[in-house]
């Protein structure tokens, strides 16, 4: 223990900080207030003020706000196009996590080994990813149409006959489902493949020599070892998902003359889109930033459920 | 505890403040007339540049006005965050329903005073109807000023009349013919398995529904679409694909727009604004073309208006100047640059009626055909009209176009959700 260090100590037990230590707090502060004073102001305070708003009837462009307290909680429970925005939500998330994280681990296990083209291949499939969704939205419109569509192209091959993904409620959100795994799963696979290269060689060495098989291999030290990414990857994909928005707007505006873009019969309304018409187009701004306090409070028990269960399935060390 | 305390009265400070600043914008004290008129305006650069040509003459007989032109992306959007945020452009767009919002949430200055001490605007150069829908219905005071409006016609590709030995739709008009039937007829007799008929975009479904209830608005408060007389309209427009194969389905439409159909000579007929007349003719389409007014029906012709508006935001900096800026937009000599472009029907009946509307496009282009229906008028908006008219209804009806519901399904169901919604 050095003099420096014992001065601290017994200062400390004498509940004083040394004038250097306040100083180094004093420079952390001041590092560290910018981001701070930033994060209060341009996430606290629009959070906040969400809650607050969500208390008022009021249109985005009303003069007069009229407090209702928790009027517009007790609206939405009574919502039947809320309560589908909510069920719709969920089996997108559902639907995504189900589908397109289990296919982001099998592309990253593929390219995680040395392949013909391999690079090439990783590009591709990240390709997607840096596209803008409103790009892609537009010619899934075109992938997904009923008559000319290349997607019931191909499944025509097989005998299948064409699907109104765009036109017909039951086949909307699994339209949206697929166009979305299509653009996210490099994103994924890129993370997962990340975590496969931190996994150290020797477990594998060691199970090959005791003759475990590939798969179990797999089953026992790769998706241990790879949990803490795995969660990761649930936690910011489920995130991402519940605030669906674009894509849906995209592909299904232009249907009708509406441009709501939540599909026919509301089949591919989510709860961001909703959230939006409510604000910008109905004119119930305190009615949306209910519904945004609502999608704030799933995201934060999901999470939280998410993060408690945690330490039973995710292994930190290697 | 003392640092929490701390924390949370910084947070509370923050959060009132802010919240202050928030509420309590757009209270500055207005501009002298002159300076800069912030203009904000829907389009891309194209229309941008068509406005500044309108505007070119005035900018250089005022040069103590200067003109800002904003062409935000999302103009519906960009315009409420402005004018929540208390900083909203000097002169906007509206629409005649956003205008009816804005309106009744008091964010539009009163134009009265304006109107009633100009020596340019001239109310009687106006159609009465096209001023009521920018005025408040209590007090008759004017709050934006119409700016230009489209009626909706049939377009029709002449060479394919000629070629099927078929009178074209403005002889018919011409004499006397040109009816709901004949309509039909004619539609039926240029549909082939390559070409359709008609092209007819199942979102318009407000066109024809006049012709079958045109009382379905019974007032602000009141819409009955679950009547015999509604449910017609819907399987009358239903049936132009399931009953007569004239139109295409809503996915064909999707695949293929019904505009992109008809440059491309796969539809004979198209019902479409004036906007489209512009297009059309900067595509130089490679076959004749022209418009004739929607057709008769028991007598009587029923079109739907566009009509949109110049109004100022109640917190626009520069009123008064802006207020010199529309009343130029919306004076005779604009109105004739207008009409001379052919970009869009002149809101003055003066110029509307003129040779200078009228020979407007090219020579023998029925101009007339947008002004043949006399009482055409905005419909009337009521509560809560952007969710039940054009996201609720056109959600519900297109079931209907897309064989999962039955029109009477449809109307039924769609009124009891309209009822509920006029009630929010």
């Amino acid at each position: 223990m050095n003099m420096d260090t014992r001065i601290n100590s017994t200062n400390a037990l004498r509940g004083q900080m040394s004038p250097r230590r306040k100083l180094e707090i004093a420079w952390g502060f001041a590092f560290v207030g910018p981001v701070i004073l930033g994060i209060l102001v341009f996430m606290g305070f629009p959070t906040l003020y969400g809650f607050f708003i969500s208390t008022f009837k009021w249109s985005i462009i009303g003069k007069n706000p009229e407090f209702i307290g928790l009027g517009n909680y007790l609206r939405l429970i009574n919502d039947p196009q809320f309560l589908k925005a909510l069920k719709n939500t969920t089996v997108y998330v559902v639907g995504i996590l189900l589908f397109s994280v289990p296919l982001s681990l099998l592309l990253a296990a593929l390219f995680n080994r040395k392949l013909p083209f391999g690079e090439i291949l990783k590009i591709t499939y990240y390709l997607p990813v840096i596209t803008m969704m409103v790009a892609v939205s537009m010619v899934w419109r075109w992938v997904l149409s009923t008559e000319y569509g290349i997607l019931n192209y191909f499944l025509g091959l097989v005998g299948i006959p064409n699907i109104a993904w765009l036109n017909d409620p039951k086949w909307a959100m699994p339209g949206i489902i697929i166009m979305s795994i299509w653009k996210g799963v490099g994103f994924n696979m890129v993370l997962f493949i990340a975590g496969l290269k931190n996994i150290p060689a020797m477990y594998y060495e060691a199970a090959e020599i005791d003759g475990a098989s590939s798969l179990r291999q797999f089953l026992r030290i790769t998706l241990p070892l790879l949990s803490p990414t795995t969660l990761f990857i649930f936690l910011t994909t489920m995130m991402n998902s519940f605030q669906i928005f674009e894509q849906a707007m995209i592909l299904f505006s232009g249907a009708t003359e509406e441009s709501t873009g939540a599909g026919p019969d509301n089949a591919a309304n989510t709860i961001v889109l909703y959230l939006y018409n409510n604000a910008f187009k109905w004119g119930s701004a305190g009615y949306a930033a209910a519904q945004a306090v609502i999608l704030f409070a799933i995201l934060i028990v999901i999470t939280s459920v998410q993060m408690k269960l945690q330490k039973r399935w995710v292994h930190y060390d290697a | 505890m003392n640092k929490r305390l701390g924390i949370a009265s910084f947070m509370v400070i923050l959060f009132v403040t802010v919240s202050i600043g928030v509420f309590a914008a757009g209270s500055e004290e207005p501009a002298a007339a002159g300076g800069t008129v912030t203009f904000m305006m829907w389009g891309g650069a194209t229309e941008k540049a068509t406005v500044e040509g309108y505007l070119a003459p005035f900018v250089e007989q005022n040069p103590d006005i200067t003109v800002e032109i904003l062409t935000p992306g999302n103009y519906g959007d960009a315009l409420q965050t402005m004018v929540a945020g208390g900083t909203p452009p000097d002169i906007a767009y509206l629409g005649f329903p956003e205008f009816v919002q804005y309106h009744r949430e008091g964010q539009l200055t009163n134009l009265q005073g304006y109107a009633d001490a100009s020596t340019v605007f001239d109310a009687n150069d106006f159609s009465a109807d096209h001023l009521a829908s920018f005025s408040d219905p209590g007090t008759g005071d004017l709050y934006s000023v119409p700016k230009d409006w489209s009626t909706y016609v049939v377009y029709y590709n002449e060479d394919m009349f000629k070629n099927a030995g078929l009178r074209t739709p403005i002889e018919l008009y011409d004499r006397g013919e040109w009816t709901m039937d004949k309509f039909l007829e004619v539609a039926e007799a240029l549909t082939t398995d390559e070409v359709h008929g008609l092209l007819f975009n199942y979102g318009r479904w407000k066109t024809f529904i006049p012709y079958f209830a045109p009382d379905w608005i019974q007032s602000t408060a009141e819409l009955n679409v679950n009547t015999p007389e509604f449910i017609s309209a819907v399987n009358f427009i239903n049936d132009l694909n399931v009953e007569l194969g004239v139109n295409p389905t809503p996915d064909q439409l999707r695949d293929i727009s019904p505009a992109d159909r008809f440059s491309q000579q796969k539809g004979a007929m198209y019902i479409i604004g004036r906007w489209m007349t512009m297009r059309y003719l900067t595509s130089d389409l490679p076959f004749a073309w022209n418009v004739v007014p929607m057709p008769e029906m028991d007598g009587k012709a029923h079109t739907w208006v566009d009509m949109v508006g110049y109004a100022i935001p109640l917190d626009a900096k520069n009123p008064d100047a802006a207020w010199r800026v529309i009343e130029y937009l919306t004076g005779t000599e604009s109105q004739s640059a207008v009409a001379a472009s052919g970009h869009a029907i002149p809101i003055r009946q003066s110029v509307a009626n003129s040779e200078i509307f009228l020979g407007s496009v090219r020579e023998g282009f029925n101009n007339e055909a947008h002004i043949a229906i006399e009482d055409a008028a905005p419909m009337l908006v009521f509560d809560n009209f952007v969710k039940i008219f054009y996201d609720t209804m056109g959600g519900q009806l297109n079931l209907v176009f897309t064989g999962q519901k039955t029109a009477e399904e449809a109307c039924a169901e769609l009124q009891e959700t309209i009822d509920d919604l006029l009630k929010e």
